[in-house]
Parts: C-alpha cells; sequence; structure tokens
C-alpha cells in the first residue's frame, strides 16, 4: 500500500513503456505485475523472518506471519470495499444516491454514476467469488511463508526467496493473463483453488516434519 | 454517461455482507484458533500484517 501500489499507479502509469506494455503486451504485463507482486512482497516476508522475527523463526511462525499477511488483505482490499459496496447499494436502493451525486458537478457526477452502474451491472456471485479467492490466497499466502521460512532454516535464505517470488509470480501472473484473454471468472477461481489446496498440503507436511524434527534454529 | 435503470438485487446485497463479514471476520478468527492451538509469538501475525501493507 506504502511501496508498490503507489510506485504501479502514479509513477509507472505515467512512463510510457509501462502503459504500452499494460495496453499491448498481455503476457509480458501479467509477468511483470506478478514478478514486482513477489519481489515486494517475498523480499518483505524474508526481511522480516531475518531481522524482525529472528527468535522465532519456526513454522509456526511462519503460519502466523503468513495468517496476519493474507488477513490484512482480505480486510483491506475485499472487506473494506464490500463494506463501502453494501452502504452504496443501499444508498442506490433507497434513491439518496441519486439526491447526492445530483449535487455533485458534472465530472464527479460521471464517475459517481460510473459507480451506481458497475454495482447494478456486476452478477450478484461476483460479490460472493470475492470470498472464495481470499480464502484460497489464505492458504497460499501462509505456504509463501512457510517457503521462506524454511530457507532461511536451512541457512539457503536467499535461494528460498527466489523460489518464492517464483512461485509468487506463477500464481499471480495467470490470473491476470487469463483474465485478459476473457477467460471465466470460475476457471480462474478453480485454477486459484488448486494451487490454495497445494499450498495447504505443503503446509501440513512441513508442520508435521517440524513436529517430528525439529530443525535448528538459524 | 446513460444510467443503468434497475436497482441492486437481494442477492446482491446478501453476498456483498456475507463477503464483507467473512473477509474480516475469518482472519481475526484464525488468528486466534491458531494461537490457542500452537501458542505463536503474537508480533509474528502483526509483523506480517505490516509488511504486507508496507510492501504491497
Amino acid at each position: 500500500m506504502i511501496l508498490r501500489m503507489p510506485l504501479t499507479q502514479f509513477v509507472l502509469a505515467n512512463m510510457q513503456w509501462y502503459r504500452d506494455l499494460a495496453q499491448n503486451h498481455l503476457w509480458g504485463y501479467g509477468l511483470f505485475m506478478g514478478f514486482t507482486a513477489g519481489l515486494f512482497e517475498e523480499v518483505g516476508r524474508y526481511l522480516a523472518f531475518f531481522f524482525i522475527l529472528k527468535k522465532h523463526q519456526d513454522w509456526k511462525n511462519a503460519v502466523a506471519y503468513g495468517i496476519g499477511h493474507g488477513g490484512i488483505e482480505a480486510i483491506l482490499l475485499v472487506g473494506l470495499s464490500n463494506i463501502g459496496n453494501f452502504v452504496t447499494s443501499m444508498m442506490i436502493n433507497s434513491g439518496m444516491y441519486d439526491t447526492m451525486i445530483a449535487q455533485y458537478p458534472e465530472q464527479a457526477r460521471e464517475v459517481l454514476l460510473q459507480t451506481k452502474n458497475i454495482l447494478i451491472s456486476t452478477p450478484s456471485s461476483m460479490y460472493l467469488v470475492a470470498s472464495a479467492e481470499r480464502l484460497f490466497t489464505f492458504f497460499i499466502h501462509m505456504a509463501l511463508s512457510v517457503v521462506v521460512m524454511v530457507g532461511i532454516q536451512k541457512k539457503k535464505g536467499l535461494q528460498y526467496l527466489g523460489l518464492a517470488i517464483l512461485l509468487h509470480m506463477l500464481i499471480d501472473a495467470p490470473a491476470v493473463i487469463l483474465q485478459g484473454l476473457g477467460v471465466s471468472v470460475w476457471i480462474i477461481e478453480g485454477f486459484v483453488m488448486v494451487l490454495a489446496i497445494i499450498s495447504l498440503l505443503y503446509i501440513l507436511k512441513k508442520g508435521k516434519e517440524e513436529t517430528l524434527e525439529p530443525l535448528p534454529l538459524a | 454517461m446513460k444510467e443503468v435503470d434497475c436497482m441492486i438485487r437481494t442477492e446482491a446485497f446478501i453476498f456483498m455482507a456475507f463477503t464483507a463479514l467473512f473477509t474480516t471476520l475469518a482472519p481475526l478468527i484464525a488468528a486466534i484458533v491458531f494461537y490457542k492451538k500452537k501458542k505463536y509469538y503474537l508480533g509474528s501475525v502483526f509483523i506480517g500484517a505490516a509488511v504486507f501493507s508496507y510492501f504491497k
């Protein structure tokens, strides 16, 4: 919210190569967005484990970190926006929204009208899909935290960081690319669900391994 | 802009409310349940949230 999003929305969006990439090169754009998401989030994860959580480099704290990471993402990106959508929708159906936007200047009214039209035309099921997607990404974040933590425990932190960035890119990029290709949202969510199941199995496997044979702390 | 002349459906309200509640409460419940089971360092959750907010 402080580093990557402002960088992509306010800095890169003003650069011609980025605009060209976004408009004309779907695959390149998807891979680039996936890579930057991986780079920022995984480096953040690595630094947190390496410097701040020095005394807590184990499986349960990696999972807890993933809960915090995926949890705040769900709250900020989906939870709060759905609370806003709910309130706006109530205003639309009661007629308050039209009364309110009538007082705004023409340009602002256009934007607010667009918001209203989006809320009305979005299929109801799409609001529910967001819940499922957050649940799936929650497990993915926990698994990526465990990947980075395992790397630190094995004294191969940078190699595993590289692996986590690559995995993050391979998870995020297809979502952008498939959406751009017009693939059904259900197929995309199905893909994310498969990744979430793999993530959950990995988390449980690593948890079991650590319980049976604790790794030395880094 | 042409205005879409209809209202938001009841099921959309239900799904919005469910998603809002689920995505805000589920992470908190998960953190509490996992803490009760594994007694992890509580700072891990908050650091995860803070790092995401900063690096995202």
